[in-house]
């Protein structure tokens, strides 16, 4: 079980290891800049969701194994920390932020363009296209230019729902 | 850090070494600070807040199991303000508990219920709101997970993560959406695993083997030593209708703290045996007759007086040390082969716990047998028999090959035992005995600590044990005899027979025992 | 300045001069402006002497607890032989704060420079600066902006040919409010669940990997290269109002103003001048209804106390709420108190860690009782029982999350109840559906 993950078609695929090559040798460089191996848990856990774009138990199987910690422990952090996927999402990650400043300058709204344009319909849904996944987050640090979202590693600010359909048009 | 530092606790002033807890403190006071989160044996996270205590001069309620003593402070654990936060958690503790305690196996014994029905509210304010829900999971082989009853007070965590070295437990997700986690592909089946369902102070984590078996209110519990190996784990013995139902381990800081392995836990069943030897039975011609007490005994000495030659003493390391010395001194003086049998098996330690392990050494009271004159060396022992003129069988158990071997010609054979088996019917004279849960007595552990069972059951029929059968022969027949009634009278009558035991007594052994001294070292008879 | 928007008159400009201004990124561009004489000053300066100019600047620790910068470092360890770290926190994420953002964004030298002072003046051989997982821009710019101070030895083995070797680690979170706490990012930065620590031990004593550590917020950090290069009387003297207040504050006003943006004023301004003429005032027809003036964890000031109140860390005390982390919320007369507090709490619910019993329990609850008056079914008890729950929920834990879930709820029944009992009464239309 541990070493599939459902592809797209529903097939099941066996877990291919992470940590090789340029990847492996990108966290060993880590290593001298912590006291502890574990210390390179969250920098690993970033590196596995950039190459597969979501944190399969396997995936955190492995983690655990390069840095000397169980899975189970791995699964503890990875759960904690609500920016690491545990299931597979679109091609794109859309975040918006609808904490109360930006609640109080119109995030609502923009949320619900942001659902109904990119297809997801509902939060933490995928459109039917597999292009976005889209979720509602708490404050994204920058109040002042409601409403911000995050489209991948893009901040955009200010995004009022009669932007959303140029910006979302940019992500394909 | 030896310096005293005296605290009142309630009014009650209490001097404890500095580095001592509030809530350490407050034990030797005489109060019980209520809490959840806090084990001795464990890593203190201060996170239930169950114990927080109102202390004088400080400026917010502390945590009394994180925050030491210091000089002259003056603590008030049931104060109005420390009832209120206490009040508070178990209101919070309550909104998503399902009190479901008709169905749940810790009621009776679950902190929960205890500090509710102590000082929580008399009603819910959390309306009609859903509580939260996750189904039941199996963590382990006798692991049983029931998330929703569980306070997140993390205990099965850290003794996890710190006491037992294997970190298959976590804590998922964060805020009111968390729940105690463990890995896909991964088991909660670690040698000592099963402490977490003791640990657990709620009906959350639950054993399998216990599942419904009975309601804590209906079992009387016993305090006993474990017989599976020679660490001599205390532990009490649960029965319910004179049934054992489940070993739990009993604290013993020097011996194993608050804990037992599983292999000790599940090593309870045989006390429940139905197949028992209910009767002495006598040889008349070819066949064995259940007679008396009276005629059995008269029978044993003759088979005594009777032996000329070497005698062979096959006996069982579940015996305790009265039985083992006792039956040992029935045939003193002569040419004894006598040994138990010791299975062996690998060595499974608690990583966290200094000197604790279930020792290869699988029977109880092997440092007993050899204070009282028996070897480990059962197959020398065993292979003597054709040269013996008495072979005493004491509760000890054979393969069908080895049985084959007690019969010998020339040789007579007395069993003792607690069990009736085929090979009972080469016997001269079968005596029943009690099992270690139907006595009193005590057992020396690997590191010389002689420490008291108590009996957790009734015996069966006639059975009696060994060192009963002994000190009436040693006595001599007659009404007036000085032959012990009692364990504890056994075991004086022991002390007199090897002095390593001299001055002790079941009562000055108390609940936890003591080790025996150097002075008694080589002192075998 | 008032990021995005230019100067105005009554700002102070110091962190943020070059807000807006690229040139400033890159490390040439950032020594012509003068940056790294700090650094250079600070290293020639013995460290006691280091720590007792901030101390005597007055400048206390902008993330939100506002404990003096320089007793802080004071509490280190001297020549203990253990490795000491420098933690800079650049987890800003409490609502209404944008502040740290900025710097990080527009002057990431000046906050390297900064970070490197303070490691030198505590002996901390290694920093680390944590950026929230979703400060995506900033990682980038303070990524090339080390590289560029390692290879301009500004960071390295022997910085600036003094033999001092100061290393600095930029490690990324990756999503979660209580991390900012201090003891939680310790545990984060070690790899574990962002959980607060019981203190003590305190950081000083034992903290990130069981050693010494001082940790700092952005802006406190970003500060000392100018006390260290104009000295800590030219700093002290920055105050309108109390002695215990010195030096500029960059203020993040949000919410329903015409000009939202980072301020920055000199410790003492009022907060009317900071609301109306600098960040505009209210849109058009609208008037003041309330303000949250320290983030979202401190209490909810009505209008009357905001526009009476002066920015600095008494006077808002004395206005009933808290500076905080200078997040301001400016909430107009369109508010409806009772939906924003909600949200609030929801925030603190979805944030706690999950480990003490009444933040994981209370901030859920609280919010559960919100959503039930919103969708128009509560009830008058309902109130008291909030306040209760928000009682049991205050002074009671590990960390202040609860509190600060508490705080909103609290001020908001006590300051707008009018609002509450609408909803209960069925005087207002319920805006969410039925839980």
């Amino acid at each position: 079980m541990i070493h599939a993950a459902p592809n797209a078609d529903g097939t099941v695929a066996s877990h291919q290891p992470v940590f090789v090559g340029d990847v492996r040798a990108k966290l060993e460089a880590l290593f001298p800049k912590y006291p502890t191996r574990q210390a390179c848990l969250l920098p690993a856990l970033w590196m596995v969701q950039e190459s597969r774009g979501w944190i399969s138990e396997a995936a955190m199987a492995e983690v655990g194994e390069v840095l000397g910690v169980t899975p189970a422990f791995v699964k503890g952090v990875v759960t904690f920390y609500t920016m690491y996927h545990t299931r597979p999402v679109g091609r794109h990650f859309i975040q918006v932020c609808t904490t109360s400043p930006c609640g109080l300058c119109g995030a609502e709204e923009t949320l619900q363009a942001i659902l109904r344009e990119s297809g997801c319909g509902e939060m933490g849904a995928t459109s039917p296209d597999g292009r976005f996944t889209a979720i509602e987050v708490e404050c994204l640090g920058a109040c002042g230019f409601a409403t911000p979202i995050l489209v991948d590693d893009d901040f955009i600010e200010g995004v009022t729902p009669e932007r959303v359909p140029g910006i979302l048009a940019a992500y394909k | 850090m030896s310096a005293a530092v005296t605290v009142t606790i309630d009014g009650m002033p209490v001097t404890v070494p500095a580095g001592t807890t509030i809530i350490e403190a407050a034990k030797q006071a005489g109060v019980l600070v209520p809490h959840y989160c806090y084990h001795p044996s464990l890593p203190s996270p201060a996170v239930c807040r169950m114990c927080l205590v109102e202390v004088e001069k400080a400026p917010k309620l502390l945590p009394a199991c994180v925050t030491q003593v210091a000089e002259g402070q003056v603590v008030h654990v049931n104060s109005a303000t420390a009832k209120d936060a206490r009040q508070g958690v178990l209101e919070f503790l309550l909104i998503n508990h399902p009190l479901d305690c008709p169905i749940c196996d810790q009621a009776g014994e679950c902190e929960l219920q205890d500090y509710v029905f102590q000082e929580g509210r008399g009603s819910t304010r959390y309306g009609e709101y859903a509580k939260r829900f996750n189904p039941v999971e199996e963590f382990g082989p006798d692991v049983l997970y029931v998330p929703n009853r569980c306070i997140l007070c993390t205990r099965c965590v850290r003794f996890m993560d710190d006491v037992a070295g294997a970190p298959v437990l976590n804590v998922s997700e964060r805020g009111d959406r968390a729940y105690i986690g463990i890995a896909e592909e991964q088991l909660l089946d670690h040698p000592w695993a099963g402490n977490v369902v003791d640990l657990c102070p709620v009906g959350s984590l639950l054993s399998k083997d216990f599942l419904h078996k009975a309601r804590a209110w209906d079992l009387d519990k016993t305090s006993s030593i474990c017989p599976g190996c020679t660490q001599g784990c205390n532990i009490t013995i649960d029965t319910r209708d004179d049934v054992v139902v489940r070993f739990r381990p009993r604290p013993n800081l020097d011996v194993n703290r608050h804990f037992m392995c599983d292999t000790g836990r599940q090593g309870y069943r045989w006390l429940n045996r139905g197949d028992r030897v209910e009767a002495p039975l006598m040889r008349e011609g070819t066949r064995l007759v259940a007679t008396d007490w009276d005629r059995a005994l008269d029978r044993l000495r003759v088979l005594l007086d009777k032996a000329a030659g070497s005698v062979v003493l096959l006996a069982s390391g579940k015996l305790s040390t009265e039985s083992l010395g006792l039956v040992r001194q029935l045939v003193a003086g002569r040419d004894v082969a006598a040994a138990i049998r010791v299975p062996m098996g690998d060595e499974q330690p608690l990583a966290g716990i200094p000197n604790l392990a279930l020792r290869p050494e699988r029977v109880p009271n092997l440092a007993g047998a050899e204070l009282t004159g028996y070897t480990a060396g059962f197959e020398r022992a065993l292979a003597s028999v054709g040269r013996a003129a008495l072979v005493i069988v004491l509760d000890a158990e054979f393969t069908p090959d080895e049985e084959a071997r007690l019969a010998v010609a020339g040789a007579e054979l007395v069993w003792m035992g607690s069990v009736a088996t085929d090979a009972q019917h080469q016997a001269q004279l079968v005596l029943p005995l009690t099992t270690m849960a139907e006595e009193n007595g005590t057992y020396v552990n690997r590191d010389g600590r002689v420490q008291v069972f108590q009996q957790a059951r009734g015996a069966p029929a006639m059975a009696r044990p060994a060192w009963w059968v002994a000190g009436e022969v040693l006595a001599g027949p007659g009404p007036d005899s000085d032959a012990p009634a009692t364990g504890a009278e056994a075991f004086a009558a022991l002390g007199q027979h090897y002095p390593v035991f001299a001055g002790l007594t079941h009562a000055n052994l108390g609940f936890t025992g003591r080790v025996l001294t150097p002075l008694h070292a080589g002192a075998t008879p | 300045m008032g990021y995005p928007h230019p100067s105005h008159p009554k700002e102070t400009v110091l962190l943020s001069k070059y807000f807006g201004d690229p040139g400033a990124r890159a490390y040439a561009g950032w020594v012509d402006r003068g940056g790294y004489e700090g650094l250079r000053k600070a290293l020639a300066m013995p460290r006691a002497e280091l720590i007792e100019t901030v101390k005597q600047s007055g400048l206390r620790g902008r993330g939100g607890a506002g404990f003096p910068t320089g007793l802080k470092w004071s509490f280190m360890p001297k020549d203990d032989g253990k490795p000491h770290y420098l933690v800079c926190n650049a987890d800003e994420s409490e609502p209404g704060t944008f502040k740290d953002r900025e710097i990080l964004r527009w002057t990431p030298h000046g906050l390297i420079e900064g970070c490197a002072i303070a490691a030198y003046a505590i002996q901390a051989e290694r920093i680390y600066v944590y950026i929230r997982g979703e400060f995506t821009e900033p990682w980038h710019i303070m990524t090339r902006a080390v590289e560029e101070a390692y290879a301009s030895g500004a960071l390295g083995a022997n910085v600036f040919g003094t033999g001092t070797r100061i290393d600095l680690v930029l490690h990324r979170g990756a999503g979660a409010y209580i991390c900012g706490e201090e003891t939680a990012m310790m545990n984060s930065i070690e790899g574990k669940r962002g959980n607060p620590r019981i203190k003590p031990p305190f950081p000083a004593q034992s903290g990130l990997f069981g050693m010494p550590t001082t940790i700092n917020n952005v802006e406190t950090l970003a500060v000392v290269p100018h006390i260290v290069l104009r000295g800590a009387g030219w700093y002290k003297g920055l105050s309108l109002s109390s002695p215990k207040s010195t030096g500029t504050k960059l203020l993040s006003v949000c919410g329903h103003v015409q000009r939202p943006g980072n301020y920055e004023v000199t410790m003492g301004t009022p907060m009317r001048d900071l609301i109306f003429d600098m960040a505009g005032g209210m849109r058009p027809g609208r008037t003041l209804k309330a303000v949250i003036p320290g983030g979202s964890s401190v209490p909810i000031m009505s209008a009357a106390e905001a526009e009476d109140c002066v920015l600095d860390y008494e006077g808002i005390v004395a206005r009933g709420s808290m500076l905080g982390s200078g997040g301001v919320i400016v909430m107009d007369d369109s508010t409806d108190m009772v939906k924003t507090i909600w949200r609030y709490t929801k925030f603190y619910a979805h944030e706690s860690c999950a480990q003490c019993t009444q933040c994981r329990e209370g901030t859920a609850w609280t919010t559960k009782v919100l959503e039930r008056i919103l969708s128009g079914r509560g009830k008058q008890a309902d109130l008291q029982l909030l306040l209760d729950l928000a009682e049991n929920m205050t002074g009671k834990t590990i960390c202040v999350l609860s509190d600060s879930c508490a705080a909103p709820v609290v001020s908001g029944i006590q300051k707008f109840r009018e609002e509450f009992d609408a909803y209960i009464a069925g005087a207002r239309r319920p805006v969410l559906a039925a839980v």
